[in-house]
Parts: structure tokens; sequence; C-alpha cells
């Protein structure tokens, strides 16, 4: 049983047809303003793959060619896309061995941390000693410590250790980290005591119940920390400038950066290479937006 | 009975012993490495700071305090500290505000919005050598985009980042752009924290969208502000590649901030002592601006 | 003037049809519910009133003004959340007054309303308080605050009880039909819960997947639901279903069910007699069953019966019977006690049948 009631007015249809095209004219302003903050965001990008393509010509020419493509008019190049400086970057500069030093370094360093913060964060959330919560301050302290202070003794314990233009001297330094087993202990005190205990009548002693119990459940934020990890590692360009001069020793940001010194073509080269560099980011980016998101909304400090 | 209890003593120390071997089996690795790398350099730094260096690096007189004092009272460690600042509060400020309104963009419900956030967050996969090459060739000057537009707007054919007024904000301007995907990613997760019911209340009671914002948008995202105000400052304070890239700490000193500096007197001056007492004031600095921060804003800031 | 229309209203979220063309008046200063299970509608239904969502068809009125393209906040209406939606940064006293900020009222009209609502509510005490130092009920209170302070011509409330524990419930039932009075408001209340719907609701308006299927007094609800799932849905336990078969006997019909032979008045042959088929669905209320003798009368029916779990509640004793291949729930007086696998007979009179078409399961008029 229904009631019913009052019939449908003029004004009602006149409100229904308006409804429809109400949200449309809201939709486009919205994406308007989209499309233009997305433009100023990726201009620095766009302008690079542009020169990368230009002609040695005109890539000094002014103003500034917008489009590498041949057309009429003045923004475009005089020539079409030049692909081949792309292999002409590869060829006058040992990009391929800089991104093989970067990949090294950073996957030791990944590994590393994955590995002791696991092992530290474990430690900090489920065994019991004296002066754990003190250690665990402490360890967070070294958040606050920053590169500039410890820059000029570690680079003086290398030159001891004769580390120079090695990959100990890239990695070693790094292989801690303070904000991993934050991290990765705030994960694990979710872990519940019963599944603590249920090991333990198994008779699982701490590493196998570490690593057949606590890593397994813990693979978006060993992920997350992975992707951070990466990202700090392949990035970093203070500590590699002072521990490596042989070029054959170069990561890829250091490489990167001394392409401005050298004997090269033409800038637009330069892009190329720039370009080729930049590559695994964003391939990081694209593949792993969530984990790296998560990782770095942890909301700890981390240089 | 007396043996008893001291048994029962024994087993719990034992077991206490037993739990700190444990831990020390687990923690040992990072234990040595920040002891290392971080504690025995912070130390050492300031042991430095004690001695003179000679022209060829190596450790020379004892001068105690003397060095500390008049590198700190120095005019040059005060030119930088003032560039150090300026270079902050450019890069700092408009990351906040650029970085919000990125992520308020982003935050509406919208087909194919993921793209634009994704687009937006696209800087965090830039090094900091990666961004200065590309901002290499907008600031060319002779055939530089940035440099064109401001020919367009009255400034004629500038060489920013060789002319003393223009290279720090030019160096500012590739760093806000450097950390604009990290500062659109922390408040976009802010913004997605806030209940829509919130909003919903707000639409009903009436406020205007800049009501909304003023009154529940902002207090519920004190938090990330703080944050993001917080890191941003450290970042500042610790940039070096850019510089390294774009300018080398010139023209005329005009991008020297402090880290800089540093890298310049320890590693071409070899000036290690003079560098160790900038590096140990710069700690201090730091230290205690992120203390008053958190002082003072934190009083402001509402945690649910 | 503070009456709601619903006008062939429909809502579409993408293929799901959240509404389906519902069209229901809401009297000036009545206090209706919107009953029913969850994912029935009720709450969007509610939302399409407050302008938080626009209907994919149709019209809403509030008053005599067609409001389906003025906001929100210009529709006169305050709306108490399920979760309170309260301003946690913010003291109850600037939650309540929020919405007057921004409207630009002067700061003694806040003051005053502030006040007087508190006053009402019983909550000057908690003026200072944030919402985090509050307890489930404080914050609904200061959520109902929130709307008194509005003066609106509607009060919208999405389930605002379901967060409180039981005892705080009847009691806060108990106020809000105070409140309704004292404020001389149309209320539009939203729950699931049918117990608040019967003792709060004036006249209760039942959803199904976003259709409405009956709208009336509670006690017309209760005495004829106009469908098997209205049936069951009100009252506890749930209603008795038997599947029937019509047959002659002597002047009239009669139905038989596994086991059971109800006689039909001839008012009810009459109805049931225009049915297409033979079949049809009986249902009978456990509160009407009775312990019966052999020797009944002929208005009742009589059922043989074995207890299968008995509860027993001090005031009453809930039976669950099974009888051949079905389960009847049974509420009986505490004596005599009954006892699992005792056979017995359960006997309920002819005026306490409910007829529902097999096929549709709408109410078949028996009167």
């Amino acid at each position: 049983m229904t009631t019913t009631s009052e019939a449908l007015t003029t004004k009602a249809a006149t409100a229904e047809r308006a409804a429809r095209y109400r949200p449309w004219g809201r939709h486009a302003l919205s994406y308007l303003g989209l499309i233009l903050a997305a433009t100023v965001v990726l201009l620095p990008i766009y302008m690079t793959v542009v020169n990368a393509l230009l002609t040695k010509e005109s890539i000094v020419s002014y103003p500034p060619k917008l489009f590498p493509f041949e057309c009429s008019w003045d923004i475009c190049s005089t020539a079409g896309p030049q692909w081949g400086n792309f292999s002409k970057a590869l060829d006058q500069v040992p990009l391929v061995r800089y991104m093989w030093n970067s990949a090294i370094m950073t996957g030791v360093i990944v590994v590393g941390q994955l590995v002791t913060a696991s092992l530290a964060a474990y430690a900090f959330a489920f065994l019991r000693f004296p002066g754990r919560g003190l250690l665990f301050l402490i360890f967070l302290s070294t958040l606050m410590v920053p590169i500039e202070v410890s820059i000029i003794p570690n680079f003086q314990t290398i030159q001891r250790l004769g580390w120079q233009d090695t990959y100990q001297a890239l990695t070693v330094p790094f292989l801690a980290t303070a904000f991993g087993t934050f991290l990765l202990r705030q994960h694990f005190m979710t872990i519940p005591k019963e599944l603590r205990d249920a090991a333990a009548i198994d008779g699982y002693g701490h590493l196998r119940f570490l690593f057949f119990v606590v890593l397994p459940l813990s693979r978006p934020v060993l992920a997350s920390l992975a992707v951070f990890a990466f990202l700090s590692a392949w990035n970093q360009y203070f500590w590699p400038l002072l521990v490596t001069n042989d070029d054959n020793m170069r990561t890829v940001q250091i490489g990167l950066a001394a392409l401005r010194g050298r004997e090269i073509d033409s800038f637009n080269v330069v892009m190329a290479g720039t370009l080729i560099a930049a590559m695994p980011m964003f391939a990081m980016l694209i593949l792993f937006q969530g984990q790296l998101v998560r990782g770095l909304t942890a909301g700890a400090v981390k240089r | 009975m007396p043996r008893l209890p001291v048994a029962g003593l024994l087993a719990r120390g034992l077991t206490q012993l037993k739990n700190l071997g444990f831990g020390l089996l687990f923690l040992w690795p990072s234990i040595l490495l920040f002891s290392a790398f971080v504690f025995y350099p912070l130390i050492k730094s300031v042991y430095l700071g004690f001695y003179e260096s000679d022209p060829l690096g190596n450790q020379g007189d004892f001068v105690g305090f003397d060095q500390y004092r008049s590198v700190w009272g120095g005019s040059d460690f005060r030119h930088s500290l003032w560039i150090t600042f300026q270079f902050t509060v450019y890069t700092v400020v408009p990351g906040i505000v650029l970085g919000l309104g990125l992520a308020m963009l982003a935050n509406q419900k919208l087909p194919a919005i993921s793209i634009f956030r994704t687009i937006f967050a696209s800087t965090v996969a830039t090094s900091v050598a990666v961004a200065s090459m590309m901002w290499l060739t907008l600031l060319n000057p002779t055939t530089g985009l940035v440099t064109w537009l401001l020919d367009q707007a009255g400034q004629p054919r500038l060489n920013l980042l060789n002319d003393p007024d223009w290279a720090l904000p030019a160096v500012s301007l590739t760093t806000i752009w450097l950390n604009l995907g990290l500062a659109t990613i922390v408040f976009l997760a802010g913004l997605q924290s806030i209940p829509e019911r919130l909003y919903e209340s707000a639409r009903i009671d009436g406020a205007s969208r800049l009501g909304t914002f003023l009154h529940v948008t902002l207090p519920m995202l004190s938090p990330t502000l703080l944050f993001v105000t917080v890191i941003g400052m450290i970042l500042a304070f610790e940039s070096f590649g850019q510089i390294h890239i774009l300018t080398r700490g010139g023209p005329l000193d005009a991008t020297n901030v402090i880290v800089y500096s540093i890298y310049q007197e320890a590693f071409q001056s070899f000036n290690y002592g003079v560098a160790a007492v900038q590096a140990v004031g710069l700690f201090i600095l730091v230290l205690g601006l992120t203390a008053l921060q958190l002082r003072f804003l934190e009083r402001r800031v509402f945690y649910q | 003037m503070s009456r709601v229309v619903f006008d062939r209203v429909t809502k579409h979220f993408g293929e799901v049809v959240a509404v389906d063309d519902l069209s229901l008046e809401i009297y000036d200063k009545e206090f209706l519910v919107l009953l029913g299970p969850s994912g029935c509608g009720k709450s969007t239904a509610l939302r399409i009133v407050a302008g938080l969502e626009d209907p994919t068809r149709g019209t809403i009125i509030i008053g005599d003004r067609v409001v389906n393209n003025i906001e929100a906040k210009n529709r006169d209406i305050a709306m108490v959340f399920q979760d309170y939606a309260l301003y946690p940064h913010m003291s109850v006293y600037d939650n309540m007054a929020f919405s007057m900020r921004m409207r630009h009222i002067h700061r003694q009209e806040r003051h005053r309303r502030v006040l007087e609502a508190a006053q009402t509510l019983g909550m000057t005490d908690l003026l200072r308080r944030k919402p985090a130092q509050l307890s489930g009920g404080q914050r609904q209170r200061v959520a109902l605050g929130r709307a008194i302070v509005r003066q609106p011509s509607v009060f919208l409330m999405d389930e605002p009880l379901s967060n409180l524990d039981a005892k705080l419930r009847v009691q806060t039932r108990r106020e809000l039909i105070k409140l309704h009075r004292r404020l001389q408001t149309t209320f539009i209340y939203v729950t699931h819960d049918q117990v608040e719907a019967m003792t709060m609701g004036e006249r209760i308006a039942i959803l199904l997947d976003g259709a409405l299927q009956q709208v009336d007094r509670p006690q017309d609800v209760y005495d004829r639901p106009a469908s098997v799932f209205v049936a069951s849905f009100i009252g506890s336990p749930a209603m008795n279903f038997f599947q029937a078969e019509l047959a002659s006997q002597g002047d009239g019909l009669v139905a038989r069910s596994a086991g059971v032979e109800f006689p039909l008045s001839p008012a009810q042959g009459r109805a049931l007699a225009k049915l297409p088929t033979r079949n049809v669905t009986i249902g009978v209320r456990p509160e009407h069953m009775l312990l019966g003798e052999a020797s009944a009368k002929t208005d009742h029916c009589v059922l043989a019966v074995v207890v299968d779990t008995v509860e027993s509640l001090g005031a009453e004793q809930q039976v669950t019977f099974s009888n051949a291949d079905s389960t009847i729930q049974a509420r009986l007086d505490p004596s005599p006690a009954l006892h699992e696998g005792e056979q017995v007979l359960l006997m309920f009179a002819c005026d306490h049948l409910h007829f529902f078409d097999p096929e549709t399961g709408l109410r078949i008029e028996d009167k």
C-alpha cells in the first residue's frame, strides 16, 4: 500500500532537466584546473624530452623550441625527432656502467636494510630485555643527526680503510636504517600475541617465527620499505660524490652531473642521457605507486 | 628453606640474560653500523673542531674552543646562515601552498583522477641530479623556457644561474619542483584521512567552500602541516645536490648554503677543522629549530 | 509548513537501484520512521531529502517548494548522523554554534540558542569539552543539540541510536519522543530496528530494495501487514507461515496445510475464492498461539506438534515446535512449563490468520 502525492508540476519537470546538466559544467571546470596543473608540473620533464629529440642547431635557438617535430612555426624543430641522440648518449657516456653501479649499490642497500630492519624490529617488538625502551629511543635519535655532521669522519673512515672507489664504501654506511626499524616495528606490534604463543607451542624458535610467520604477514610493509629504500639509495648524491673518483665506479647520479664537464656533442645528447638515467625511477613510480605512498606517509622523519 | 628464593632470583636473572642475549643477537648489525657511522662521527666531528687542519688536510694544532668561536662568530658563517634561511623560506612556504593545492585538486572524486594523482606525485621519482639537469635546460640563459618567459614579462635575457640576484630564487624553484611530489603525496594522504561525514555536516551547516576549508580541512590537516613544515625545513637545511650541479655555491656566494660551505671547506680546501665546526653548528641549529617548531606549533595542532 | 514529499524518486548508483520509484508524503510535524533491513535504501532516501545526494529521477518537496536544485544548507533541514560527525577540534559549544556562525547570526543570538538547546538536553556542563572527552551518549546529545539550534523545519536522523548500548538506547528513545513533542517539528527517522520504529513512529514507512512496502500507523502495520516481508519484519519472534491449499468443505472453504486444517469464515472464504490458484500463504503470529485442548471451538485451528526447544523468559516461554515438515514458534504463558519432546496441541483463533498471495507475497484482504 502506498500513499500518493501531489501531481507533478511543470516546476518539477524543469528541475529534473536542470539536474541533468548541472554536474557537467562543474566537472569541466575541475578538469581544466587539473590539466593546467598537470601541464605546469610536467613542464620540466616535457622540455627535457623535447630537447633530447632536437638537433644541435634547434637546441640553441631562441625562443626555445616546444615541439620536436618539423612544422612551419617557430616553435618547431628544424628536423624530425632525433632518436639517435639516445644511442649517442649511451656511446659517449658510460651510462650503462653508471646504471650498473647504481643498481648494485641500491640492491645491496635495499637488501641490507630489509635484513637489519627486520632483525632489529623483531627484537624491539617481540623480545623483552632490559634497556629495550632506551635502546629504541637511541635508534630513533639517529634520525636527528644530519648527514653533514657524520660525513667528514665517515669519509676519513673510508680513507683509512682504503675503500675509495669500492662498492663497500657506497653501501656499508647505509645498511642500517632507523626509519625502517621504526616502520617494521609498528607493523610487527600488530601481530597478535596468540600467534606467537601458538608458534612457541609448536616449537618455533625466534628465527623460525620471524622467517616463517612474521615476515610473510608483513609483505606490504616490507614492500613499502623496499621501495622507499630503493628511492633513497638510487637518488643519493653527496656521499657517492665523495667516495668515487674513478669514472668506472660512478653512480648514475654523479655520472649524470659530470656530463656538464665532459666533451659531449651538445646539450641535446646530455638531455637524452638525463632521460635514460631517469627511466628506472619513473618505472618504479608507475609500478609501485601504492607501496611508495605507504612508505612515505608512515609519518617518521627520514633523510 | 633458604635455597628456594635464591633459585628463583637466579632463574629470573638467567631468563633476563637469555633475553638480552637474543636481543643483542638481533640487534648487533644495526648497533654496530650506527655506532660506526652515526655516533662515532658525531663525536669525531666535535673533536675535529678542536683542531686546526694544515693545508694538506692533516690534523694540526689543538686550539680548543677558539676555532668554534672564530667560525661561528665569523661573517662567512653568518652569510651562509642567512642564505640558508632565505633558501628555507623560499622552498618550504611555496612548497606547502603548492603541495596542498595540488593535493586538493587531486582529491576530487572524478573519473580518471588517478592519472592526475600519479602526475602530481611524479617528481618524487626524480632524483636531485635528474631534476637539476632538467632545470638546467629551463634556466639556460640562451634557450631556456624560464628565461624566455621572464623575457616576455619584462626581464630581458637574464642569465639566471649566474646572476647574484636571481641564482637563489632559481635554485629554490628547482627545489620546490623537486619536492612537490612528496608534498602532494603527504597532503593527499592527510586529506583522505578526513572523514567524509564532516564535510557533509559542514555542507548542511551552511559553510561556504572557504568556510569549510578554514574550519574543517585546515584544523584536521594540522598534524600533516606540522610534519611537512618540519621535514621541509630539515630537507632545506640539507640541500646539496642541486646547488652543486646548478651554481656551485655561487655566483659570489649567493647560493652558498651551509651544507655547500661545509663541502667546500672540507673537500676542496681540506680545512676539516673549520668544516667540522660548521657541521656541528648546523646540527645544533637543526635540532634547535625542530624542537622550537614542535614546541610552539604543536600546541595548535589538533590530534585525534 | 514542513511537510516532506517524495514524488516518484529514484536513485541509481551505476547499476544498483538504491531507491525505486518512491512516492511518500510525510505530514507537517509528523514523526515518521523509515524502516527496513540494511541496503533497503532508507539512508539514501534520507540523504536525498537532505541534499547530500541528487535523485536520478523524481522530485523532493519540502514545505511547498521543490528543493531538487536547492543546496543542502538552504533547505532548512538539520541532520543527525549515525556516527554523530562532530567537529573533533571544536568544543561542544563551538560545534553547536558552528552553523549559526556560518550564517553570520549575531553572537548573542548564537549564545542564547546554544544555551537553550543545552538546557533542553541537560548538558550545560559539557559545553567547554571536546568530543574526544565525551561518552557515546553525550556525543549523541551534542549531535542533537547541533540540529536543534538550527531551528529547522525538518529533522533528519540516520540511525542515531545504533552506536549506543542497549540501556542508553531505551532511555534516549523516550527522550527523543519527548523532544519531538516539545519541538513540534517534522522528524524523519531512519532505523533498521523495528522496536524503535514501533515505539517512536507516528507512522512507519517500510522499505525493501528501495521500494516502499507499506506506510501506516504502527498498530496498523502490525495488525494488517501489506506483504509477507512486512509481516515477517515486524514482530519478534517472526510470524509463522504455512503454505496451504484451498479445498471445499461443506458450504465453505478450508485451507489445508500439512497436518492442519484452517477453517475459514464465510468472509475469508469469499476473499480467497478470488485467487487464481488454490494455493495460499497463511501467517499466524507466535503471540496469538495458545496451548490447546482437543475439544476446541470451531473457529479455532488446532495443530498437533512436538516441542523442539523451550526458552523460558520468566514472564513467558518462547517455544519452538516441529510439526511434520515445518517449525512453528509460539509465545506462551510460563505455565505449564513445556519440555523437549512433549507432544501438545497448539491452537489459535481464525481471526488471527493473515492471508498472502504465494506468488506476489501481498496481503489478501479478508474484510
